[in-house]
């Protein structure tokens, strides 16, 4: 190792030019990185949701389908509200990705006499109605209309939709864009015009992600300095340390492009996290340094005693935190996999670009005439000397207040909530959110269930006994909140009414599947479209529901009565089964709990062992955990008591919490140990560890709990929560092991502290 | 019902697909599409009758076989009349759709279900919506014209064996129209260079390989002296029955009644008066 810093002491260009020459090879692939805001795309295509929603899409076409409301108070039936409708409409179907634009004016709607029937068009030719008497004469037909009214048209009269649905292989987030850029001609007072579906979903993050990083990054950036201007006092204690964590992001980042990750809801906040941890490695190495420069070593000595000393702590504080991400492999989440990967790559180019960069610079740069630090006499000092002090004279009344402090926050477990829905996570003030308030304040809503029935065979879909079960089917949907459901036994009672003169007494299932036969067949010659309601050889078809959902948990429940009453009703030969995003959300959801407790395992375990390894106890190891059990505890306790819930974000707050928060365990056990085994007492060796590594830690806490802080500016409600969890969970990481770890090491005296690790070259850290 | 909306489609694109088969040489590839047809024509002078049989095998190895008989007649006044009645057709069997075209004026149409045994007429404002779920319409069915969905542009000359016939037939690759959306944007066409029938229609994805054989002519037949494409195979991909399709053709003893095909009689056809 000598002969590694010896090296790079000696060729400190050769050394920044390889850093150089790695970054320009990183930065050509950076351009090719791509995003990925599909939530459809965040679960592993093995899931049986998934694959039952590709089966759908294969046999129906999209499952999911784009809607663009209308809503003007004053009511729609009026020539200037129509006609944006209309020319929306005639617009969105020019687009290359779209397979079938449905509108109020459009949209198929029967109508029976004695001598003829007729589907057409709700609006005669699917034109605008354009004098009062026509408006008037279309209102009517499309109150009488089940196609039309409470549908595509509210009750209330005062918003209509329409629906796109795109074709399968359609690049979604193109078509997306073609339909923002369409609406906004149109989206002028007194019209309010809102769209939903996944794929404006997917536009509206990717833009609402990128306006995030252009302020976040310049705001960590800002903090980052600041911190480190307040540590050093000097330009290099600033420069440095920030070339060597933007380095690290790039480097992250072009890696990804390589292997093709994309950019997701989870991972764009990737640079900020890299820098806010990564600094942590160059202010101890830097710090170090001037430790050293401080005994009146000369330039060469004192870098390569940097790098030789530093490489131990650096690498175990580096490889903790790496577990922390890692352990996110075990998520269900497909970003979040990727990200804790990802992060984990960057941790590891910070600590090597700390460890390489910063000495190879240091050897090129003038040994500093070092200040004297402001910050000894600051208040984090006076802090950390009342912390000392209190954990010497009442560390029992330290450690009995921790255990209670532990229970009370986890007595509030039971009312932790999980909520996966896309609501919690972009926050009520999100347009996407905003369009699925207006469908649930004037439709039924905008969540869509579909459950495939399947016959088996031909024509199967035709027997009224499977008709008059879809009819119950839904009659039970209805009872449960699915308002709006569309099936093919509506369109068959339909048909029967309309071909029987419009008579009301027919709207039911005829008694002969020859009889709902003739029926369909008359609907198809006369243009009519069966749609996801049955394939063409009327084996199988989709019944869709439109509902609205205040929470994940609620739309739990409905998929369980939904899946009990689908087990009972149909276990015979005629399968019915829920497919479509409400499936996928469910699986999400009922995932997610099991995914959070695999990575806390995860990361706990492969933290204890990592210390008990590095330290050569595993009582050591076991110590170095409770101040993280209780970070965790209290971050579960404070998410239960405030409401917050665990979303795709604030799930990961706990194992990054651990991965990060383990250093300051290993720092704070390292030291005290070698304040004992220097023979001092124990509580001196308390005053030494706190008044040296302690501040260390102090500081490292406040530069990540500001760093993470700053996501609280995020676009995102669930970004901001993480945020400030993650900046809860390192200021009370800091304490605990300032208080808990002592008060333990002093109360019980454990046997490591009184023999020697193992033999490391370097672990002897003057952090 | 897909399938059988299919061959009723089919069917009434050969009474349509009326074209020119004169000779003609180095014919550019726009004016070859323009004088294309499909199937056979059922239309000629008087009176006609048409069996149409289809042999249709689905992905999941099931065969099954419906059969229709077509009465067809114009009048002197220049009235087209189809009758097209289902003769084993599933649970449709027995109905009936008749057409009437005068000429100049819009098709009317009525369909006869035996099973509620009523009679109602098809609104005109269907016509320019999609027939049968196909991306023809009924438009379309009034003057199908591939040079109006397609560019086109004669790449060479190839023998083809058709049934026990050698055939010579120009190649061309067609291109849909900008603005066209059709199930198949790019395809492969075959189109005899005496007759002018279409004898094969390949899909060509967009990495300009062949998808699908979507229409083959198996067997060419003759009719009043005149050569016509009988028996042929079709196949609209994405998991659809492949189709073998038959048409036999003969004129009626007498020319038909124009009664026949009044609709307020359609209550009152009886196929066995045909021999069915």
């Amino acid at each position: 190792m000598r002969k590694f810093f010896s090296w790079i002491a000696t060729h400190p260009y050769i050394t920044i030019g390889i850093v150089l020459l790695i970054t320009l090879g990183f930065l050509a692939f950076i351009p090719r990185l791509r995003t990925d805001t599909d939530f459809a795309n965040y679960i592993d295509k093995t899931d049986p949701s998934v694959i039952a929603m590709e089966r759908a899409e294969a046999r129906y076409g999209a499952q999911s389908l784009l809607m663009v409301a209308v809503e003007n108070d004053a009511g729609i039936f009026n020539l200037a509200t129509l006609t944006k409708i209309g020319r929306m409409a005639e617009s969105f179907e020019q687009i290359a990705g779209v397979d079938e634009v449905t509108s109020p004016l459009n949209a198929q709607v029967i109508t029976g006499t004695e001598k003829a029937i007729n589907i057409g068009p709700a609006s005669p030719g699917g034109a605008v109605p354009e004098t009062p008497e026509e408006i008037a004469v279309y209102q009517e037909r499309a109150m009488a209309s089940n196609t039309v009214w409470d549908y595509l048209i509210a009750t209330d009269s005062q918003a209509a939709t329409v629906l796109i649905k795109l074709k399968i292989d359609a690049d979604q987030v193109a078509v997306a864009k073609e339909i923002i850029a369409i609406v906004k001609n149109y989206d002028s007072p007194p019209e309010k015009i809102y769209i939903t579906g996944m794929s404006y979903m997917n536009v509206v993050l990717s833009e609402l992600m990128g306006k995030d990083l252009l302020i976040l990054l310049p705001l960590v950036i800002l903090v980052i300095v600041l911190v480190l201007y307040f540590s050093f006092w000097s330009v290099r204690g600033v420069l440095l340390p920030l070339l060597v964590v933007v380095l690290s992001t790039l480097w992250t980042l072009g890696l990804m492009a390589i292997f093709d990750v994309p950019i997701t809801i989870i991972s764009f906040i990737l640079p900020v996290i890299l820098m806010a941890i990564g600094i942590a490695y160059c202010i101890h190495v830097l710090n170090y340094y001037y430790e050293v420069v401080k005994t009146g070593s000369d330039r060469r000595t004192a870098v390569i005693e940097t790098g030789l000393h530093m490489t131990a702590p650096v690498s175990m504080t580096g490889f903790t935190t790496v577990a922390g991400f890692l352990s996110l492999v075990n998520s269900f989440l497909i970003p979040q996999r990727q990200f804790g990967v990802v992060t984990a790559i960057g941790v590891c180019a910070a600590m090597v670009l700390s460890l390489v960069l910063i000495p190879a610079l240091l050897s090129l740069l003038k040994v500093p005439e070092r200040k004297a630090k402001k910050s000894d006499r600051g208040p984090i000092t006076r802090v950390l000397s009342a912390i000392e002090q209190l954990v010497i004279r009442r560390r029992r009344s330290v450690l009995v207040l921790s255990a209670i402090l532990f229970v009370a926050f986890l007595a509030g477990l039971p009312l932790l909530q999980i909520e996966t829905s896309e609501r919690e996570f972009l926050g009520d003030s999100n347009p996407v959110v905003e369009g699925m308030e207006l469908m649930k304040r004037h439709f039924s809503g905008s969540e869509q269930l579909m459950i495939e029935i399947d016959t088996g065979t031909t024509d199967g879909l035709l027997e009224p006994a499977v008709l008059n079960e879809i009819v119950a089917l839904q009659g039970f949907l209805q009872e449960k909140g699915v308002n709006k459901t569309v099936s093919i036994a509506d369109l068959v009672k339909e048909m029967n009414q309309k071909f029987h003169a419009d008579d009301a007494a027919y709207y039911a299932i005829p008694d002969t599947p020859r009889l709902v036969s003739q029926l369909l067949f008359f609907f198809s010659l006369q243009g009519g479209s069966l749609g996801n309601m049955a394939l063409s050889d009327f084996s199988a078809g989709e019944v869709m529901g439109l509902y609205s959902m205040e929470g994940s948990a609620q739309r739990m429940d409905l998929v369980h009565e939904v899946q009990a009453y689908l087990d009972s009703h149909f276990a015979g030969s005629v399968k019915a089964q829920m497919v479509g995003p409400t499936l996928v959300q469910s699986s999400l959801y009922s995932q997610i709990a099991k995914s959070q407790i695999t990575s806390l395992v995860t990361s706990i375990i492969a933290a204890g062992l990592i210390v008990s390894i590095l330290m050569g106890s595993l009582i050591a190891g076991l110590i170095s955990l409770i101040p993280l059990l209780l970070t965790v505890v209290i971050n579960f306790g404070v998410m239960a008591y405030s409401g917050t819930p665990l979303n795709m974000a604030t799930l990961m707050v706990s194992s990054i919490a651990i991965g990060i928060g383990i250093d300051y365990a290993i720092h704070l056990i390292s030291r005290f140990r070698r304040e004992v085994l220097a023979g001092k007492s124990m509580d001196n060796a308390l005053q030494s560890t706190i008044q040296t590594t302690g501040r260390g830690i102090a500081y490292n806490a406040i530069a990540l709990a500001l760093g993470f802080i700053i996501l609280l500016v995020s676009s995102f409600k669930g970004t901001n929560s993480f945020g400030l969890l993650i900046a809860m969970t390192m200021v009370i990481s800091a304490l605990s092991a300032f208080t808990v770890i002592p008060a333990i090491l002093i109360t019980w005296r454990p046997a490591f502290l009184f023999r020697s690790p193992w033999k490391m070259r370097g672990n002897d850290s003057r952090e | 019902m897909k399938r059988v909306e299919l061959l009723v489609s089919t069917l009434l694109l050969c009474v349509l697909f009326v074209g020119s088969a004169a000779f003609a040489e180095e014919l550019t590839g726009e004016e070859i599409l323009a004088r294309a047809k499909f199937g056979g024509e059922l239309k000629s002078e008087g009176s006609l009758i048409i069996t149409f049989r289809s042999e249709s095998k689905t992905t999941d190895g099931t065969t099954t076989a419906d059969s229709f008989v077509g009465f067809s007649k114009r009048t002197e006044e220049g009235t087209e009349f189809l009758l097209l009645y289902f003769l084993d057709v599933g649970y449709n069997s027995g109905s009936i759709l008749l057409m009437e075209t005068p000429e100049q004026e819009t098709t009317r149409q009525w369909y006869y279900s035996p099973e509620w045994d009523l009679l109602r007429e098809l609104d005109v404002e269907t016509q320019g919506q999609s027939f049968g779920g196909s991306t023809f319409s009924f438009q379309d069915l009034g003057g199908y014209d591939l040079e109006g969905y397609y560019t086109a542009e004669v790449i060479g000359n190839e023998r083809l064996v058709v049934g026990e016939a050698e055939r010579m037939a120009y190649v061309l690759p067609l291109s849909a129209k900008p603005q066209e959306e059709l199930d198949f944007p790019t395809a492969k066409m075959w189109i005899d260079k005496e007759t002018f029938f279409v004898l094969r229609v390949q899909k060509i994805n967009p990495g300009e390989e062949v998808e699908q054989t979507v229409y083959e002519v198996l067997a060419l037949g003759e009719f009043d002296g005149a050569a016509t494409v009988d028996h042929w195979l079709e196949y609209a991909g994405n998991g659809s029955p492949r189709t073998i399709i038959i048409l036999e053709r003969r004129r009626p003893e007498d020319e038909f009644l124009d009664e026949v095909f009044d609709s307020e009689n359609l209550v009152l056809f009886d196929p066995a008066e045909y021999g069915f």
